[in-house]
């Protein structure tokens, strides 16, 4: 079990931390979604993968975190210690590894900030699908709602996101139609 | 994969970019400037996203706390789950049998223990009762400490619903067993079922052989430290009052007076069982019955009941748990070396874990470790064409794998 968890820590913290959009509600949720792994691995049918299943799990704790804090993620600066590939850039203490870095971050944080603006729907099925790399199915399966709904959040949620960090300009208002299943 | 002409030019674009669109479409989508120019921005975003570097992950500290808190519930939970194996194992009378079993049985009772400082096991808060024999306590009865909020309480008792439900249950199997036993056999036996403040453990030991002597140790334990218990046939109305003594004391009688509805009304059923039990042995105190009792009956009745169901012979050498929940028939499996079950130590050297790439491990296979009888192993193919392997898992009612614990 300790190495299952150790195993899949990362991921789940990083999936937590996109849709929770800050450092104490990821760390909260991780927490959640690992007491919740353990406690619900028996109802595992194996008709997911195992990683598909833990995301579930994990976006399940996060969200139920965030609701129960009761309020909108807010995009924090990092209060942590630095993971391991923050470390390394560290040590290399290169002037283009540092800038390479602190832009990096600024993209990050820009990145959180722009989720942070999307409803929750949308920044779970864009998380889910650009940072999980889960497929349209998979995410259907995880959040509980028709591939098509998956789908529409997803299109939509992307588009959002380049309007806010303006990217392009593909905005077009006749597509904007309501969610469908 | 979605249907072309119901979508919105964005969602096609979407869809296209994460390839859900039939190749068909997915041509039909290239070859409209507009819509590739919409999916070169889906492209766009889902790039940036991808490329922008990972959130900085807590520091070790933390991630060892996150870590080992998920550890103590899952251990709290699958004390549950061994605290079955413990009743028989952890008896007033295991230590003559583990030390007459040899150290099979006794590595079997080690590892049957969980660490007690991670024990938080939500069935221990009941305490033996006054009169009853508590011999040994299993090792998984340290006290529970309070839930620390509504949410943990509220956890807590989800955790314990299930079993009380089993418990009930088994209860009402054991009911039975006892009267068959009663009306078959003489009435002034004395048998270790009948005798007065039975527990778990003896139920465990009486159940799974009649072992004459853990039903001596019962008895002697009975009327030791309760005379008026173990004398002959006391009314009706003096047991119930015995119990419903034993009950209050115990802090469970406003639950033995709650409706029916909840978990706790469950359990409360089962008490109210068990005193029914004693009434219709002709003035057995032994409805003055734990909810240790009443889980160690439901190992004892969910065993009886999975062996009905898997059709194994009751020699225990069979499969103790179904197997359906982890078993998925449409995933190909790789051949792995079935031949000789990998011993105590072999499978300490195994993870477990998803097999490479993400995939799940299927075609399980549990067998009783042949080093250990009180272990079931659990067996799995991989689903990938990585190197064959066997994964091993001690799930349900037995002895959770912790690496910790075999080192």
């Amino acid at each position: 079990m300790d190495s299952l968890l150790r195993r899949h820590y990362d991921r789940i913290y990083a999936v937590c931390r996109r849709i929770a959009g800050n450092d104490q509600d990821a760390a909260d949720a991780t927490q959640e979604a690992l007491i919740s792994i353990t406690r619900r691995l028996d109802s595992f049918d194996g008709r997911a993968k195992f990683s598909t299943w833990s995301y579930r799990v994990a976006t399940n704790a996060c969200l139920d975190e965030l609701r129960r804090r009761k309020r909108r993620p807010t995009p924090g600066l990092p209060e942590f210690e630095s993971g391991e590939e923050d470390q390394r850039h560290t040590r290399d203490g290169a002037l283009d590894g540092a800038l390479d870095r602190a832009e990096h971050v600024v993209v990050r944080d820009e990145i959180d900030a722009a989720l942070a603006q999307l409803s929750e729907e949308y920044r779970v099925a864009v998380v889910l699908r650009d940072l999980c790399d889960l497929d349209y199915a998979e995410i259907a399966e995880v959040t509980g709602v028709p591939s098509g709904t998956v789908r529409s959040r997803i299109s939509r949620g992307r588009r959002a996101l380049a309007d806010i960090l303006e990217i392009g300009n593909q905005t077009d208002p006749r597509d904007r139609q309501s969610e469908r299943p | 994969m979605t249907d072309f002409d119901d979508l919105p030019p964005d969602e096609l674009a979407g869809a296209r970019f994460d390839s859900e669109l039939t190749d068909e479409d997915a041509v039909r989508v290239d070859a409209d400037p507009d819509l590739a120019r919409q999916v070169a921005a889906q492209a766009s975003v889902s790039d940036l996203l991808k490329g922008a570097a990972a959130p900085p992950l807590p520091s070790s500290a933390m991630q060892e706390r996150h870590l080992g808190a998920a550890l103590a519930a899952f251990d709290a939970l699958s004390s549950n789950d061994a605290s079955l194996n413990d009743a028989s194992l952890n008896d007033a009378s295991s230590s003559e049998v583990v030390a007459a079993d040899g150290p099979t049985s006794a590595a079997a009772a080690s590892l049957a223990s969980p660490p007690v400082a991670d024990a938080t096991d939500t069935n221990s808060d009941s305490v033996p009762l006054p009169g009853l024999p508590t011999g040994s306590p299993p090792a998984d009865q340290s006290p529970t400490p309070p839930p620390a909020s509504l949410r943990d309480a509220r956890d807590r008792r989800r955790s314990i619903g299930p079993w009380v439900l089993s418990a009930a249950a088994a209860l009402l199997v054991v009911v039975a067993l006892v009267g068959i036993v009663n009306s078959g056999s003489n009435d002034d036996n004395n048998s270790a079922a009948a005798s007065d403040g039975m527990t778990g453990d003896e139920v465990s030991a009486d159940d799974g052989s009649s072992d004459a002597e853990s039903a001596f140790d019962a008895q002697s334990a009975a009327e030791s430290e309760s005379p008026a218990a173990a004398t002959a046939e006391p009314s009706s109305s003096a047991l119930e009052d015995a119990a419903d003594e034993a009950m209050a004391e115990e802090g469970d009688q406003a639950m033995a007076e709650d409706d029916a509805g909840d978990a706790e009304s469950v359990q409360d059923g089962a008490m109210a069982e068990g005193d029914a039990m004693a009434e219709e042995d002709g003035g057995d105190a032994g409805s003055a019955m734990t909810e240790d009792d009443a889980m160690a009956e439901d190992g004892a009745g969910d065993d009886s009941a999975m062996e009905e169901e898997d059709g194994a012979a009751a020699g225990g050498t069979e499969l103790s748990m179904p197997l359906g929940t982890f078993f998925d028939p449409d995933s190909p499996a790789v051949e792995v070396p079935t031949e000789g079950l990998p011993c105590l130590q072999e499978i300490t050297a195994l993870e477990i874990e998803t097999a490479p790439g993400g995939a799940l491990v299927v075609a399980p296979e549990a067998k009783l470790d042949p080093a250990n009888a009180a272990i079931t192993v659990f067996l799995f193919r991989t689903t990938t064409d990585g190197p064959a392997a066997a994964y091993a898992v001690l799930q349900g009612s037995c002895v959770p794998f912790d690496q910790a614990r075999f080192d």
